[in-house]
């Protein structure tokens, strides 16, 4: 959502550029940059989480095997 | 004692050795204050079945040591010198699995497997003794020498056919039956176009147990490791429906 906001004032402020506004299409500009960051660091981290997510639901044989024996929960 | 056995008739990949491994496992260590050896298993797999493997903890670990095969072909008089104690440690105390194992393809004959019980009975005194047996035909020593039978089937036409000919033919009381290797996704037979669940109780004449595919049972055995004592109900949904059925068992035959 950031990341979308983001790219949009981006390219406003390349519009006011072209069309002389230069003082106001700098100050766009830098909103836009700071949304831009925002949004790709959520998005990364979003990644990460599931990532991680995915690795505990599926432990390897391997892994099964170093576990220790646990008393069985009956 | 009480004999039990999971029955796919003729059909093999069902389940059955997971089943009655696990099942044996949490038996064994819910009566472990019960008895001294509560639940004594037998892999009756020529040559060194899984559930062998795995109580070993070994593939190596049967050369040389005597096994029932031994006692089939004579070479020792006495069953109990081919038992194993496989005994584990946990934090909430110790238990212990007394079990045996075919290391060779020697066959053995009802009047054998008959004495063989009958020494475990009198000399091991168990609450349960599970059979674990490959694919078995109606020649099988098995047949009339069990307490009860519980059918364990996959969502396969095969797997059905092949055991409801067989639970009647080996005799003892029918358990609740198990679809095994349940995916729900796929829960109609295309075959019969009626659901899985549906089609074995009308073959069994009871609702089957469900235990869900679960790709962590295949990661754990991949390891030879026992499930539930590796896996956490809440993590693995196949040990979750194996310690639901370990429970039934309890309440059933013990």
């Amino acid at each position: 959502m950031w990341l979308f906001v983001g790219i949009l004032l981006n390219i406003a402020a390349f519009a006011l550029c072209v069309l002389g506004q230069t003082l106001v299409a700098a100050s766009v500009y830098l909103v836009s940059l700071a949304f831009i960051f925002i949004g790709g660091r959520g998005r990364k981290e979003k990644r990460e989480e599931k990532r991680q997510v995915e690795t505990r639901r599926e432990p390897t044989p391997d892994e099964i095997k170093r576990r220790p024996v646990s008393s069985p929960e009956i | 004692m009480k004999k039990l056995i999971f029955l796919s008739g003729t059909k093999g990949g069902t389940g059955k050795t997971t089943l009655a491994l696990n099942s044996a496992v949490l038996l064994a260590y819910l009566w472990r204050d019960v008895a001294h050896y509560p639940v004594v298993f037998l892999d009756l797999t020529p040559n060194i079945g899984t559930a062998a493997l795995i109580l070993l903890g070994d593939p190596l670990a049967a050369w040389g040591r005597p096994s029932l095969s031994d006692f089939a072909a004579g070479r020792i008089s006495d069953p109990l010198r081919a038992f194993y104690i496989r005994r584990w440690n946990t934090e909430k105390g110790a238990f212990q699995l007394v079990f045996t194992y075919m290391a060779q393809d020697v066959p053995l004959t009802k009047r054998q497997l008959e004495y063989m019980m009958q020494i475990v009975e009198s000399r091991l005194r168990p609450k349960i003794l599970f059979i674990d047996a490959p694919p078995l035909s109606a020649g099988s020593p098995v047949v009339g020498l069990v307490d009860y039978v519980a059918p364990v089937v996959t969502p396969d036409v095969s797997a059905l056919e092949a055991t409801k000919s067989y639970v009647e033919l080996v005799g003892g009381k029918r358990l609740k039956p198990i679809l095994n290797m349940y995916i729900p996704e796929y829960s109609i037979s295309a075959v019969h176009g009626m659901s899985w669940e549906l089609l074995i109780e009308k073959t069994f004449g009871e609702r089957p147990h469900i235990i869900p595919f679960d790709k962590l049972l295949q990661a754990a055995r991949q390891a030879l490791e026992i499930e539930v004592l590796k896996l956490r109900p809440a993590e693995s949904p196949g040990v979750k429906a194996l310690v639901e059925y370990a429970r039934y068992l309890a309440s059933t035959v013990g």
